[in-house]
């Protein structure tokens, strides 16, 4: 349509506006963990280039400074990541296109995160289906770039920021992330999903440990998902992809 | 030290990653087995959200926890009231968070 922005277009938007500025925010409070924790710049920037999960970022980040084992860290930064199996899975076969060879999906999948998953969730379907894959690996990059400026300045800033200050930062990223998983969906399904995930962690969070969060995340999904079906959600009989 | 701490960060978030990709190749964005892990990743995500603002493992822990839930609140409000804006969500609940921790 004649006026429309094309989708890379909609895309840097996306990473330069208001979520990936959000993304910044958050990962500035990261880079000021980092150098208050004791990694040094180059360390700060090949983490969030490399692994790239915040909420694991600032796990392991914490549990270094408090001298946990390299064993309690690997474990946190698995059992927290868990959420990028069905995050991807419930991404890229709205991401790919016909012809697509599978080997991209691999790469692609390093550059996943919230902000990207969430903003392509609440907005693929204005974008046609042959031009999802552009615009998704636009916003992935986008983002990342955005997150590796922001560790490498709140890094710098960090000597210059008291405790509270520090910690009045740090509040961004469950903020953001908040912001970020509402913007994905309008679904009933979903909907009851965060409901019923966030209603299970309250419920075992004592109980399970280390393990509740995924477990949360499998039973509160799999009882909205089976609600869902039960009920003939009329949002679920809506084709997803379009 | 640190170099092996992200050496294995990298690895563990890899796994997933890496898995979820190749488990989505073939599957179909109609599929019921697509509907149900779409929900896993909502609840999933939903309950990270509870462990970041009740449990936090970082100095976040040295707030109170009514702190911290007001300003989600805060976030939850102000996102609904500016019509979905996420910058806004997120300054409104950062700055709440601020005030109550200089109080």
């Amino acid at each position: 349509m004649t006026g429309e922005p094309s989708p890379r277009l909609v895309a840097v938007r996306l990473a330069l506006g208001s979520p990936g500025l959000s993304t910044f925010a958050s990962f500035l409070a990261l880079g000021i963990l980092y150098k208050e924790s004791g990694f040094s710049l180059a360390l700060a920037l090949v983490s969030t280039a490399a692994v790239f999960a915040l909420p694991a970022q600032v796990a392991h980040a914490e549990l270094y400074a408090g001298g946990a084992t390299v064993l309690a860290v690997g474990l946190t930064v698995l059992l927290i990541n868990s959420r990028f199996l069905p995050m991807i899975i419930s991404l890229f076969p709205l991401v790919r296109r016909p012809g697509l060879h599978p080997a991209h999906l691999y790469w692609l999948s390093h550059f996943t995160a919230v902000t990207s998953w969430a903003c392509f969730m609440g907005n693929y379907r204005r974008i046609d289906s042959a031009e999802r894959f552009g615009f998704y690996v636009t916003l992935a990059l986008g983002v990342w770039v955005m997150t590796l400026a922001a560790t490498a300045a709140g890094h710098l800033v960090a000597g210059s920021l008291g405790g509270r200050a520090i910690t009045a930062l740090l509040i961004i990223n469950p903020v953001y992330f908040a912001c970020m998983i509402l913007s994905a969906t309008s679904r009933r399904p979903y909907l009851l999903a965060l409901a019923l995930g966030m209603l299970t962690y309250l419920a075992i969070s004592d109980l399970a440990g280390e393990l509740a969060l995924t477990v949360s995340g499998f039973v509160g999904g799999s009882a909205a998902f089976v609600i869902a079906l039960l009920r003939d959600e009329p949002d679920w009989r809506e084709p997803l992809d379009g | 030290m640190a170099e092996l701490i992200i050496a294995v960060s990298v690895g563990a978030t890899a796994f997933w990653r890496i898995l979820g990709a190749h488990l989505s190749k073939r599957l179909s964005a109609d599929s019921m087995m697509f509907r149900y892990f779409s929900c896993v990743a909502y609840a999933l995500l939903a309950a990270l959200l509870v462990q970041m603002t009740l449990h936090p493992q970082s100095s976040l822990a040295d707030s109170e926890g009514w702190q911290r839930l007001t300003a989600l609140a805060v976030t939850l409000a102000a996102y609904k009231l500016s019509r979905s804006n996420i910058a806004i969500g997120t300054l409104a609940g950062t700055l709440t968070f601020a005030l109550l921790l200089n109080l």
